[in-house]
């Protein structure tokens, strides 16, 4: 990055900040969490995911990242008051639903236990003009494999589409109907929808449809704060007007849209619509040059690491039912046991 | 016999999800891979470095040559078949181009470079064969994300140092390569066919057949074939255990978790040991600390699974999340007997 673009991104980066903090400090002081149905108990707060009305920590164990071995870090998360479990078919090679299973029947506490997953192998978006019997028996055969692997008889919630990239892949009556099987047949408990890709748009027509229980999207500065998304696409233009890559590197650098969820975050709410957050810190939200200058601007001497402080954020977001964070090792899981009993500063 | 099934299943499932139809889908994943990154492996980078920032190399991006020898995957079609597009070749910096969602987790293991080309039948452009040559720079990093991709149960190829076969896709390690040959649908022929590709690249790789520290330490007693496994970093998600092997071991009805890294020094072998012991503390109940002149061994009750540690000199070894305490005893102590580390 040049001296020059270098400083005219920080400088309107910092007028653009400095007019939004007023706005945030607005939006969240004492705890807008506290608005949230939230209880606490050894340290941990739990929420409740919408109309599902399972009591759900508010710090889930995001999964995909566990290694095949990671045995460890999922029966330790469930020991330290972690009660939901976010993953999917395909994260790694489905090595994670496996070592999910095995921690969860050895701890014999799969009804204490809440685990979101998805239909991870299968693309919606390639079926919409499948035959209604070709969708069902591949989510099934999906759904099927994961209970096998996840070692139980039935999911609390069940992703699918997962990642949708359209609309349309919402209403598919196809998809609805072969959900609806599974649930009258036990195999699933409530239905969830992902994305990032169009997820304003393609939320708020699962919020309107009343097609979803739980919903899972993007929630962090750059999609709840105005000021700050605008930030990141002047930045994004600035990179990419001197001819950078537009900012971050790495998977999904600059290129994932940076959408205004808060419409559906209010809208979720009023129908009461569990909410899962992702990315909540994820750099190609809010690039790497950023974080010291949000840091510093809305929470001045805050003592949280970047993720502590960036997913505290999120929990802030008192529509939000769990923020789902991403562990690797214990690392990050003590990073995160702490946040219920952090505030941005702290 | 059913979790065999299941696991040809599941791997049938994930190279199915890798591959395509070139004359369907093609335009519509390209437009996908750049759009849209999977939420499987978000990437947050939980460094304030970039994801790709550790594999020191150049960008210069799809189109340019890689580390590895060039020509590799040239003239790789059989009689009847050819290249869809140009061999393509991807850096630390553009992977995510080709495999968004799981490039982070090569890049862990300090990805080199990926060169890549579709195959198809020149009479039926639905009949494909993709070939990802990963080049991983050394031989402990091939393996180890082909260790960690491996799907237990799946049958066993003599292809490169190791391999296995999903249906009509091949998978080995070779050098500093991990080889992936994912043929589309299944069947005798194109099972063949693949296999014929994969053993033309897999005779053009260089390796110097030097086995891997593991495979020389771990005692061979017990040990399940096929299940060792190399983690450069987080093994058992464990964030002080780095450059570990880890094997299944069976204990009567048991499958024990085992592990070993060699540290390069005793001292920082201590210091790891201390913090496995401060995990234990953490998460778990300390049953036991022994120390000997030759070893010292920590065993703890992690809250109904058991965790062994060992310390010898500069190794550290172990048993992870065993149900039963004596069972976990037994075998740490089975492992320090057998340890076959003779650098």
């Amino acid at each position: 990055m040049s001296k020059k673009k270098e400083g005219l991104t920080r400088r309107e980066f910092v007028q653009q900040v400095s007019l939004g903090v007023a706005a945030l400090a607005a939006a969240s002081p004492a705890q807008l969490a506290l608005s949230a149905v939230s209880t606490t108990n050894d340290g941990m707060n739990y929420r409740i995911l919408g109309r599902t009305n399972l009591k759900i920590s508010e710090v889930a164990l995001g999964a995909g990242s566990i290694s095949p071995s990671g045995a460890n870090l999922i029966r330790a998360a469930l020991s330290q008051g972690i009660n939901f479990i976010e993953t999917s078919s395909n994260y790694k090679n489905s090595h994670v639903e496996t070592a999910i299973g095995q921690v969860v029947k050895s701890m014999g506490n799969r009804d204490k236990v809440f685990i979101l997953t998805k239909a991870g192998n299968v693309e919606i978006g390639r079926m919409l003009d499948a035959p209604a019997s070709e969708v069902e028996k591949a989510v099934r055969a999906e759904l099927e494999a994961s209970l096998k692997r996840l070692q139980t008889d039935y999911v609390d919630v069940y992703t699918c589409p997962y990642m949708a990239f359209s609309p349309k892949e919402v209403t598919l009556p196809a998809v609805q109907e072969a959900l609806e099987k599974f649930k009258k047949e036990g195999k699933i408990r409530f239905k969830g929808l992902s994305s990032h890709s169009d997820y304003a748009n393609i939320c708020m027509t699962a919020i309107d449809g009343g097609y979803y229980d739980v919903l899972q999207f993007p929630v962090n500065f750059a999609t709840v704060l105005p000021h700050i998304r605008n930030a990141v696409l002047e930045a994004q233009k600035a990179e990419k007007s001197v001819g950078g890559s537009g900012g971050s590197k790495g998977e999904a650098g600059f290129e994932r849209p940076i959408m205004d969820v808060r419409e559906v975050l209010k809208a979720a709410q009023q129908k009461n619509i569990g909410v899962v957050a992702m990315k909540g810190a994820q750099e190609s939200f809010l690039p790497l040059s950023m974080r010291e200058q949000v840091k510093s601007e809305l929470a001045k001497d805050t003592k949280l690491s970047w993720h502590q402080f960036a997913y505290r954020f999120v929990l802030d977001q008192p529509q939000v039912s769990t923020v789902a964070i991403r562990m690797a090792n214990m690392a990050h899981l003590n990073e995160a046991l702490v946040l219920p009993q952090k505030t941005l500063k702290g | 016999m059913l979790l065999l099934l299941m696991a040809g299943i599941g791997v049938a499932i994930y190279a199915k999800g890798q591959i395509y139809d070139p004359s369907l889908y093609r335009p519509e994943l390209t437009a996908l891979s750049k759009q849209a990154p999977t939420e499987a492996h978000p990437v947050e980078s939980r460094t304030d470095q970039p994801a790709s920032a550790g594999a020191q190399m150049p960008a210069p991006g799809v189109g340019t040559q890689p580390a590895s020898p060039p020509g590799l995957l040239d003239n790789l079609a059989p009689t009847g078949w050819k290249p869809l597009e140009n061999v393509t070749h991807f850096t630390a910096d553009t992977l995510y181009e080709k495999i968004d969602g799981r490039a982070e987790e090569y890049l862990d293991y300090k990805f080199v470079g990926l060169t890549c080309v579709s195959l198809v039948n020149a009479q039926d452009s639905k009949q494909f064969i993709d070939v990802y040559l990963y080049d991983m720079g050394q031989p402990a990093q091939a393996f180890g994300v082909f260790s960690v991709e491996r799907t237990e149960g799946l049958p066993a190829v003599t292809l490169g140092r190791e391999g296995y076969r999903a249906e009509a896709s091949y998978f080995f390690w070779k050098g500093r390569y991990y080889v992936q040959v994912l043929g589309s649908g299944k069947g005798a022929a194109i099972e063949q066919i693949g296999l014929n590709v994969a053993r033309t690249l897999e005779k053009r790789l260089k390796d110097d057949g030097k086995p891997l520290w593991g495979f020389k330490a771990l005692p061979e007693k017990d040990r399940i074939p096929g299940s060792i496994q190399y983690f450069v970093k987080d093994a058992m998600s464990l964030d002080f255990m780095k450059e570990t092997y880890i094997a299944l071991y069976r204990k009567g009805d048991a499958k024990v978790t085992a592990f070993l890294s060699k540290q390069p020094s005793g001292e920082t072998a201590a210091k790891t040991l201390a913090s496995y012991e401060g995990h234990m503390k953490k998460y778990g109940k300390v049953a036991e600390k022994r120390e000997t002149d030759a070893y010292t061994l920590i065993s703890a009750d992690m809250g109904g699974a058991f965790d062994v540690v060992f310390r010898k000199g500069n190794l550290i070894g172990g048993v992870s999340m065993v149900e039963d305490l004596s069972m976990a005893e037994k075998a740490a102590l089975d492992m320090l007997a057998g340890l076959r580390d003779k650098d």
